[in-house]
């Protein structure tokens, strides 16, 4: 038995995970019967119907005739997980910000964080595409649109 | 059916929804031609912002920027070989060619009045259909409606390309999202892991920029392929007496394809440009010419495809079912403005309804007056470099989130669902069906808690009738179907190209 396709596997071994956990949760909703549901009904059978799957998935990943040719491997580099470091940090940054600092200060470190960390973008192109670009949404946003939101530190 | 349409036309032609219905269009041509950024990562930003206006004005700009893009994308497949989706794909093959033999302009106008025949048309279908279709659907009852979500989802993934084991779980896992909160019958709190914060449900938002957008922003960066763009240059717009005469036979036989596969939920857009494609080689006197710049090539394909994407709208408005990922973000914006989408909406909201219709119509005909005359700017937008553009669309994306809840916590649970959607990416699922069932988990739900109540717990109860009975064994049959391994070759043989 050789694994034919990694993906599968572990792409099966998550939605059995996901599946036996959401199960176990929806059981302590309360299960009930057909003609008395819980809330616990509908979700258990969903969470045993994505533990199947899971299993059919991890299983279409192994060979067991030996035969079938290797799939391709996983890729997933260093670069990979940067950029992934990179946007999912500017989101979270960005909603850290934006109460505390206002709208202006927020988008302002966001972009020049994402666009240098991208390396797409130089630092001084970072910050003048920062700029610029937090001026656009503080007038459009605030100032055009009306969005309830402070766009200084200080408020405003 | 006239009177409804002279409504629709009414309650769209005002100023202000033409206008929306202009800013549509205009965006997703400019999206649609712009690289690195979809109508379903665009529509997920946009949807936010569209709380403070009107239901039907925000309906009207997000179906422009749908068929929009649709537009723009077959202009950068001519121009640049470059599919902006995959229901262009096929125009790559002609309409590449014709460009570099210095018919760009032919080309593209072709693309448009082929669209805006076909756009004609389904609107019209859609408009004749929606009626006796709703009167059918007010009938179902809550079993019938559990059984024709079903078909509908299974349809939806079945025709789509990939694994269909994993996108039948990725449906799974988004029902199961769907019903996170607060159980509207019973007040438990559900797959609520503690947060407060998730005690009103996920926000279809944050789910929908953090796979679509999110995901869309990590690959283009991840590739380290930043798109570029050369483009072939655009001389004379107008066809010929002759291309005329060669395109009248493939738009309207597009059309009629496209009207047809339209309806099925799934890949049937990009279907039916294929289909399309295959039925004007095989009909053509000239088959050689295929591939070097025949003008039916064009005509067929683009004309189906948008056919298809009026007619995607049928399921979508008058049975609340999307079809396609952009027809659930469409349902997620009803949702937004507290309309429960189903057949309802047409007796409850008639000009909403026809409006919508009516503003499809509208839209094409500016595609075809006003975008036309202006691709030329448009093929200039793409030299503006990606990374200029990446910042500005994660900061839209940003905003957009946090406004359409207020909330910090919604832009990590974003930044999570992003990660997430990575993940399933690089093990190679579709974030798209999830969101499918997503948009229908509750729904699904009660339709199946309230069967079993109504038949003392008896599951029999949706195959002792024959409506439920009939769309649930479909539903088996589109299941094994893609099981078999025979099919499975012909519908990977069909995928291969794209």
């Amino acid at each position: 038995m050789v694994v034919k396709d990694i993906r599968d596997l572990l792409g099966g071994g998550v939605l059995i995970a996901i599946g036996v956990m959401a199960g176990l949760a929806a059981k302590s909703y309360g299960i009930g019967s057909p003609t008395a549901a819980e809330p616990g009904f509908f979700p258990v059978i969903l969470s045993s119907l994505l533990t199947l799957i899971g299993l059919g998935v991890a299983v279409s990943g192994l060979d067991f005739s030996g035969k079938a040719p290797k799939g391709e491997p996983l890729r997933f580099d260093a670069w990979h997980l940067w950029c992934l470091v990179v946007i999912a940090g500017g989101f979270a940054l960005f909603g850290l910000l934006l109460p505390l600092v206002g709208l202006f200060v927020s988008c302002a470190v966001t972009i020049t964080l994402v666009g240098f960390g991208s390396r797409l973008l130089s630092l001084q192109g970072a910050l003048a595409t920062a700029f610029i670009l937090s001026i656009t949404a503080v007038v459009l946003f605030r100032y055009l649109l009306d969005l309830q939101v402070p766009a200084w530190p200080w408020g405003g | 059916m006239w009177d409804n349409i002279a409504l629709g036309f009414g309650a769209a032609g005002t100023l202000v929804n033409l206008g929306y219905a202009l800013i549509g269009a205009l965006l997703g041509t400019l999206i649609g031609v712009l690289p690195g950024l979809g109508p379903l990562a665009t529509i997920a930003i946009l949807l936010p912002f569209t709380y403070g206006l009107e239901p039907l004005s925000a309906l009207i700009m997000l179906a422009g920027i749908y068929y929009g893009s649709a537009y723009g994308g077959s202009t950068t497949a001519i121009l640049m070989s470059l599919p902006g989706e995959t229901s262009s794909t096929v125009t790559v093959l002609d309409g590449y060619q014709m460009a570099r033999k210095g018919r760009a302009g032919v080309a593209i106008a072709t693309a448009a009045i082929g669209s805006f025949v076909a756009g004609s048309f389904g609107t019209l279908l859609l408009a004749a259909f929606a009626e006796p279709l709703t009167r059918v659907a007010i009938g179902f009852g809550p079993r019938d409606y559990f059984a024709l979500m079903t078909l509908g989802l299974i349809g939806a993934v079945s025709l789509a390309s990939g694994s269909m084991l994993k996108a039948v779980g990725m449906v799974v896992l988004g029902l199961l999202l769907g019903l996170a909160g607060t159980d509207s019958s019973t007040g438990t709190q559900r797959f609520t892991l503690g947060l407060v914060q998730l005690w009103d449900g996920i926000d279809f938002i944050v789910l929908a920029v953090g796979l679509f957008a999110f995901g869309e922003i990590y690959s283009t960066l991840a590739s380290r392929e930043v798109p570029d763009a050369k483009t072939n240059p655009i001389n004379g717009l107008w066809p010929s007496r002759e291309d005329f005469k060669r395109m009248a036979a493939p738009i309207l036989r597009g059309t009629g394809i496209g009207s047809l596969l339209g309806v099925l939920p799934g890949a049937g857009i990009s279907m039916s440009s294929f289909i399309a494609y295959s039925v004007e080689k095989r009909v053509s006197r000239h088959p050689e010419q295929f591939g070097k710049g025949a003008i039916e090539g064009v005509a067929g394909p683009e004309s189906a495809n948008n056919a298809a994407a009026q007619t995607a709208f049928i399921p979508t408005l008058t049975l609340g079912i999307p079809g396609s990922p952009v027809m659930a973000l469409i349902l997620g914006a009803l949702m937004i403005h507290n309309i429960q989408p189903g057949p309802n909406v047409m007796t409850s909201r008639p000009e909403l309804f026809w409006g919508l219709i009516a503003s499809m119509w509208i839209g094409n005909l500016m595609l075809v007056l006003l975008n036309l005359p202006l691709v030329g700017i448009w093929v200039k937008l793409l030299s503006v470099p990606y990374r200029l553009l990446f910042p500005g669309i994660v900061m839209f994306s940003c905003i957009g989130v946090y406004a359409s809840g207020f909330a910090s916590f919604d832009l990590y649970l974003t930044a999570v669902f992003g990660i997430f959607g990575v993940l399933l990416k690089i093990l190679k699922f579709e974030p798209a069906p999830l969101v499918l069932g997503f948009v229908l988990g509750p729904m699904l739900e009660e339709s199946f808690n309230r069967a079993l109540v109504l038949s003392d717990g008896s599951l029999m109860t949706f195959i002792n009738s024959p409506l439920p009975a009939i769309m649930l064994g479909l539903a088996v049959v589109l299941m094994l179907l893609m099981v078999l391994p025979r099919f499975r070759a012909n519908r990977e043989e069909m995928f291969a190209d794209e």
